[in-house]
């Protein structure tokens, strides 16, 4: 009952006596974490700073080891194929000058001109004279003297049935009663299918031993002609002296063989807009049997040197250049 | 302001110094280590690649060189090297020797991969088309390299005479030294030229003293 009454006094004394409406929370903290929380998060934690370290710095480091090891193998990889190329050079420089590598495809293409030569004196052989010959790349033109028209077809049966020969056609054929037929014929030579001539990595298809025969047989022929053309110029000059002392006049004739002798040989050099060379062999004529082919050779002691004391070193030189 | 950090800024300041610290120590070095490392992979990849494709080519190019060593009975026929001119000039003039008149042109020098080329013509009056033909198979076989591009002969109305024009290429190896040196405007031919373009005259004046 006291207790009722007091709590009217208090009511009543509200106005006078300071009140507080709410009370303050008491808790009681508690003096540590329970196991059950700290346990899992400490393991949480654990993993998390694992796999961190795992995936941020092991595996990182790892993978930039692995790279370097790669590196490194490829490295060698490479040092080894620098070695196996260290020779590059040398080879590169062998191949540029042994092979025709350094052709143009057209100019790998073209046909010997050899080849061509003897095509045409073989088409031709015993039915006309030539009076001209156009070779351009493969495409060979030529002009020949017949007596009738029917020779032409011989030349392009010939021709016909040479192999790698293709389009050939008569341009013009013209004559007077069908005599004196001058006919102009065209044809292609085709590549050769033997490609011996670029495999042995030259445009010359001579053997080392072939072009040494051939070199001695065109100084041979040039040597047997200058002596021919001195002992004619010897005799001359003792005719002509027997001419002038003997009193009697006679005819110089300083023929040699079956060639004509041109004197007054001059030797003008001169050149052109883009450098050349120009000269003049008016020279005693020689013919000779080389190779098979009949060739008139111009002699001319004077001229003939021209860069060497003789011929036969001139050549000898020839034969050793390039190398 | 002077007061006790409490132990939760201590343990995020702890935090962003260990984030910090993996940033510049771990994170950042090994980036920039993995694309450097990236980079180089690449680059020497590229320059297997390379190596291995002149690999490829050396024995290709060692395969075809036997090929034509045994061809040619160990002696095959080469480029000569540049500048052969007086050679060449003494090897035309001999050749020409067969000609009661000749003239010779010389065209401009072009290299490419280290060959150079010159284009000559030659005009010569022979006596007959026998010997017209001997010079161009003469100059066909020679060891100076020439390739006959084209070659037009005729006789005259006595059938005494023949004019022919030999158009041909003539092909040199042309060192890298000497590359160099054409690059820079030197001339490694010898003689007193200073550049290439001189490498003309130094033919005319060749051809000149030859003519003598």
């Amino acid at each position: 009952m006291n207790k009722f009454f007091e709590k009217f006094r208090k009511e009543e004394n509200i106005q006078k006596l300071p009140s507080k409406r709410n009370i303050n929370l008491y808790v009681r903290e508690k003096d540590g974490n329970s196991i059950q929380v700290v346990l899992p998060l400490a393991v949480f934690l654990i993993i998390v700073v694992f796999a961190v370290y795992r995936l941020g710095v092991v595996d990182r480091l790892a993978k930039l080891a692995q790279l370097q090891q790669q590196n490194s193998a490829l490295k060698t990889q490479l040092e080894q194929l620098d070695e196996k190329i260290s020779n590059y050079d040398e080879v590169l420089e062998e191949y540029r000058r042994f092979t025709t590598s350094y052709l143009s495809e057209d100019e790998a293409g073209l046909v010997g001109r050899e080849r061509i030569f003897d095509m045409l004196d073989e088409s031709t052989e015993g039915i006309g004279n030539i009076t001209s010959i156009s070779i351009e790349g493969n495409q060979v033109g030529v002009i020949v003297d017949m007596s009738s028209l029917e020779d032409i077809d011989t030349i392009q049966d010939r021709l016909n049935s040479m192999v790698n020969i293709d389009e050939i056609m008569v341009s013009t054929a013209k004559g007077t009663n069908n005599i004196d037929v001058e006919g102009y014929i065209i044809f292609t030579v085709k590549e050769e299918d033997d490609d011996a001539v670029l495999a042995s990595g030259s445009v010359s298809s001579l053997s080392e031993e072939e072009r040494a025969a051939r070199y001695e047989e065109y100084t041979n022929a040039v040597k047997a002609a200058r002596e021919a053309k001195d002992n004619a110029d010897k005799d001359a000059n003792t005719k002509k002296a027997e001419a002038v002392y003997g009193g009697s006049l006679s005819a110089v004739n300083n023929s040699v063989g079956s060639g004509s002798n041109v004197n007054s040989s001059q030797n003008a050099g001169s050149l052109q807009q883009s450098g050349g060379n120009k000269g003049t062999n008016g020279s005693n004529v020689e013919v000779q049997n080389i190779g098979g082919d009949t060739v008139i050779i111009g002699s001319n002691p004077d001229s003939a040197p021209q860069g060497f004391a003789t011929l036969e070193e001139g050549m000898a030189a020839l034969q050793g250049a390039g190398q | 302001m002077n007061r006790i950090i409490s132990i939760r800024e201590l343990a995020l300041l702890g935090i962003l110094i260990i984030l910090a610290a993996y940033y510049f120590v771990v994170q950042g070095p090994v980036a920039s280590e993995t694309l450097n490392l990236a980079n180089q992979r690449a680059d020497l990849q590229s320059e297997i690649d390379i190596a291995s494709a002149k690999a490829m080519q050396v024995n290709k190019m060692q395969s075809e060189l036997d090929i034509i060593y045994e061809k040619a009975g160990g002696d095959p026929q080469s480029l000569a090297t540049y500048s052969n001119n007086k050679v060449l000039l003494q090897e035309l003039n001999v050749y020409m020797d067969m000609a009661d008149e000749f003239d010779i042109s010389f065209g401009d020098e072009t290299i490419t991969d280290s060959v150079m080329r010159r284009e000559i013509t030659i005009n010569y009056k022979t006596q007959s088309k026998e010997a017209a033909e001997y010079i161009a198979q003469l100059i066909e076989d020679s060891r100076n390299t020439y390739l006959i591009t084209g070659f037009n002969t005729s006789c005259d109305e006595q059938n005494t005479q023949w004019s022919s024009t030999l158009s041909l290429v003539n092909y040199e190896y042309v060192t890298r030294k000497q590359e160099a040196e054409l690059n820079a405007g030197k001339n490694p031919g010898s003689s007193n030229a200073k550049t290439a373009d001189d490498q003309t005259s130094v033919l005319e004046s060749l051809a000149g003293e030859v003519s003598k």
